[in-house]
């Protein structure tokens, strides 16, 4: 009879330190592209050996356990509306609050089941016996891990709380990294749209009469920004079929050797298709660094503002404004 | 072996010519003979050469063009070169050849127009 016992004990002793170690070996297999519930649901069945799994999570709002999509043996649209109340006069809230977890035998006999409201949700998917076993993340309870109905028929004991106890800890890491990871991961995409704004904004085109194109250009200009400046600059004449190209560096702030070489190459470039170009928006501190380093702009014709260099341009093609009775404007 | 002849074709008082394929030294050559040919048969004021096909223009290509040009304002007819690619433009301006000399056009349409304009400049200079 004692070594009956003793073996039954062993052998008791032998399953969960199996259990132990797989759940050690668990973790390290997670994979960051699936699903972490799921990875979480289907590591629990095969743990504890019962047909279904799901993961709540706590809705801080709505103060409630929200089911998360998806569950293994509950079909999603069953498991996204299941919800367990925890306000005030819940009858779950004393379990959350004292962070015990929560076993029940029989769904038919539970109270608090009953009192919940929950024992129909429970046998339209098929749920006999459950037990729920809080999520802790430093010390917080950010959900519960709910398995439901032991293949072997059997209720669930302190074995399986404690079991699901230490793996629910592991997998509280899991579910704070994922959220974590996805968190970085909508802040990179949002910056890189963000990049991408800034970089369409960086190179504007702007056809103001036909013929003519603007580009103002401002902010600091590197090579990076040089080439794409260039290649806007170029599609921009084929596009509008300009003639006279104006490039404002009113808002350049620094024009050095690489700058004003930038500028050159651009100019060249939009000679080459065609179009004449016109530097403006020389400033005097920019016209002494361009003088001072030796560069020359001699073949870019240069007019002092935006204004000038729109009436060079129209010269240039053999137009003028005049007012509605053919007076001329201007200076 | 055959060489491959780039047809030059004559419009009003213009020539025009497309290179749909690179330049090498054989067909340059036969190019720059017939070119120049043509504009002492038909005493053509201006010539566009359109590079609208051109992906790639290398330095020797650009030399070509340059050459041409140069060569065809000494018989009296202006160039005007149409069609350069944006992607061709800023390597030739890379290279850093940039076809000194040679006026340019967007396209083929532009080149006739700014040619009239050269040759009636010129012929304004002329009488004054």
């Amino acid at each position: 009879m004692t070594t009956e016992k003793s073996s039954a004990s062993t052998q008791e002793l032998e399953r969960q330190l199996e259990a132990l170690q797989r759940i050690a070996g668990v973790f390290g297999a997670m994979q960051k592209g699936q699903d972490i519930y799921d990875q979480i649901n289907r590591q629990v069945v095969e743990l504890l050996g019962v047909e279904k799994c799901a993961v709540l999570l706590y809705d801080q709002d709505r103060q409630c356990l929200v089911g998360q999509a998806p569950a293994v043996g509950v079909p999603n649209e069953d498991i996204r509306s299941y919800v367990i109340p925890l306000a005030g006069d819940s009858p779950a809230k004393q379990f959350w609050d004292m962070g015990q977890s929560f076993v029940v035998k029989d769904i038919d006999t539970d109270p608090v089941v009953q009192a919940l409201g929950l024992a129909d949700f429970a046998h339209k998917v098929g749920v006999k016996s459950t037990m729920l076993v809080g999520i802790r993340l430093e010390g917080q309870l950010i959900g519960v891990i709910q398995p439901s109905n032991r293949r072997d028929g059997m209720p669930f004991d302190e074995t399986d709380v404690r079991l699901l106890t230490i793996y629910a800890s592991q997998a509280a890491v899991a579910i704070e990294n994922q959220r974590l990871y996805q968190a970085i991961t909508a802040e990179r995409d949002r910056l890189a749209r963000v990049l991408e704004t800034v970089q369409e904004l960086s190179t504007p085109v702007v056809p103001v009469l036909e013929g003519i194109l603007i580009l103002p250009l401002i902010g600091f200009i590197d090579s990076d920004r040089a080439q794409r400046v260039m290649e806007g600059l170029l599609s921009g004449i084929v596009q509008y079929r300009a003639q006279v190209v104006i490039l404002d560096v009113t808002g350049v702030p620094v024009v050095d050797t690489g700058v004003a070489d930038h500028l050159v190459r651009a100019a060249r470039a939009a000679g080459l298709l065609g179009a004449q170009p016109i530097l403006v928006g020389i400033r005097p501190e920019v016209a002494q660094t361009i003088v001072g380093l030796g560069v020359h702009l001699h073949e870019i014709a240069t007019r002092g503002d935006l204004r000038d260099g729109l009436e060079y341009a129209l010269a240039v093609l053999h137009r003028k404004i005049v007012t509605a009775d053919g007076q001329r404007v201007g200076r | 072996m055959d060489i491959y002849r780039i047809p030059i074709l004559k419009i009003e008082d213009f020539l025009v010519a497309s290179i749909q394929t690179p330049l090498h030294d054989a067909a340059a050559v036969q190019f720059k003979d017939d070119l120049l040919q043509r504009i002492y048969e038909t005493k053509a004021r201006g010539f566009v050469l359109d590079l609208t096909a051109i992906d790639v223009v290398d330095s020797f290509m650009a030399r070509i063009v340059a050459d041409v040009a140069e060569m065809a304002g000494l018989m009296g007819a202006r160039v005007v070169v149409t069609g350069l690619q944006p992607a061709v433009a800023i390597s030739l301006v890379e290279l850093g050849v940039e076809m000194a000399g040679v006026t340019t056009a967007l396209d083929l349409d532009r080149g006739i127009r700014v040619l009239r304009r050269l040759v009636a400049s010129e012929a304004e200079r002329a009488d004054g």
